[in-house]
């Protein structure tokens, strides 16, 4: 570039500063104003991360709360049939009741069966001997329920 | 909402950690540009209002995305973003006219400001003496393109590299050459006879 070029560029630039120095205070304020805003701006821009970089978080963790709480497998009641409480009594080990359980509970049943059908005992239907057949029923349907209560205990105690 | 405590704790460490210093010399890079970015987006946008908005709109953005970039960065940052906002201006312009060019343009709501006095004016004198050899330049750098001209003042005013007014302008370093040349071609032609 010519030493004439330098020059004019020279003059050109100190035209603009002084233009620049020189500008109304009108427009000296606002100016200062615009860069206060944004400087402010920066301040605001921290505290709202502050408040929404922490809604989704906090909601994030709640829905996870709420997706274990409800998926959580139900925990076993701890009340104890009758049937259990029989098992977990008896002396035999719990392996004896895993292995042969389906043929106890048939056995059972069965010494139900015969046991409501000694109690179910009727008598021959008769006037004269109702008061003699009356304590023989009783003494039947008694030694009935004894002849299923020794059946029971008879497989009980050979099982 | 315990561990939002936690982070919310740990980032306010970490942004308290950070110096009073960058706060301070942000502010005064901003300081220290705001005047020649203003007469610079005047060139660029020819209305004052526009301007004004201008400068402001170009401040908000580098305090959001380059407040944290290394001093000798921050002048072709910021001069970029004005750039591309006065871009950005041309375009809108140009779009309104040739939609709405039937329409009467309302005028913008007068600032307060301005109608108050200034008791620190130059003289008239002076201001006549001024305003002549100023509104002379003005008018020349007004009549070249948009691009010569922020080629020009990026170069020769503000003191940016070839590097970095290429960046500014995003194009090529024989391009910015190029735009400053012929700015200065005209220029000389304009006003070397008799200016200042």
């Amino acid at each position: 570039m010519s030493d004439r070029d330098d020059k004019l560029v020279k003059a050109i630039c100190q035209s603009l500063e002084q233009s620049v120095d020189d500008l109304d205070r009108v427009t000296a304020t606002r100016l200062q104003r615009a860069r206060q805003q944004a400087i402010a701006s920066r301040h605001g821009q921290r505290n709202r991360w502050w408040i929404w970089g922490g809604v989704p978080l906090s909601g994030l963790t709640a829905l996870l709360a709420f997706l274990l709480w409800s998926t959580a497998p139900e925990l076993p009641s701890a009340v104890l049939d009758a049937s259990d409480l029989s098992i977990l009594s008896s002396a035999e080990s719990l392996e004896f009741y895993q292995e042969e359980i389906e043929f106890y509970e048939w056995l059972s049943e069965v010494m139900e069966d015969e046991k409501d059908l000694s109690d179910q005992y009727r008598p021959v239907p008769g006037a004269a001997d109702s008061q003699r057949f009356v304590g023989a029923t009783s003494r039947a349907a008694a030694g009935g329920g004894r002849i299923a209560e020794q059946r029971v205990a008879r497989i009980s105690g050979f099982i | 909402m315990q561990t939002f405590v936690i982070q919310r704790q740990f980032l306010g460490e970490r942004f308290s950690a950070l110096p009073e210093l960058n706060a301070q010399s942000l502010e005064g890079f901003l300081k220290s540009i705001e005047r020649q970015a203003y007469r610079i987006a005047l060139f660029g946008s020819g209305r004052e209002e526009d301007a004004h908005d201008l400068v402001q709109e170009s401040m908000l953005r580098f305090v959001t995305h380059y407040a944290k970039k290394p001093q000798q960065e921050r002048k072709a940052l910021f001069y970029r973003i004005l750039h591309n906002q006065i871009k950005d201006l041309h375009r809108k312009r140009t779009l309104r006219e040739r939609c709405f060019g039937w329409l009467t343009a309302e005028e913008p709501a007068e600032d307060p400001l301005h109608s108050l006095a200034d008791q620190n004016e130059p003289g008239a004198e002076y201001a006549l003496q001024l305003s002549g050899t100023f509104a002379e330049l003005e008018r020349a750098l007004k009549q070249i393109s948009f691009r010569q001209q922020q080629a020009f003042l990026l170069r020769a005013w503000e003191g940016l590299s070839v590097a970095e007014t290429a960046l500014v302008m995003k194009c090529s370093q024989g391009s910015v050459k190029t735009h400053y040349a012929r700015a200065l071609e005209y220029l000389r032609n304009k006003l070397g006879g008799h200016w200042p």
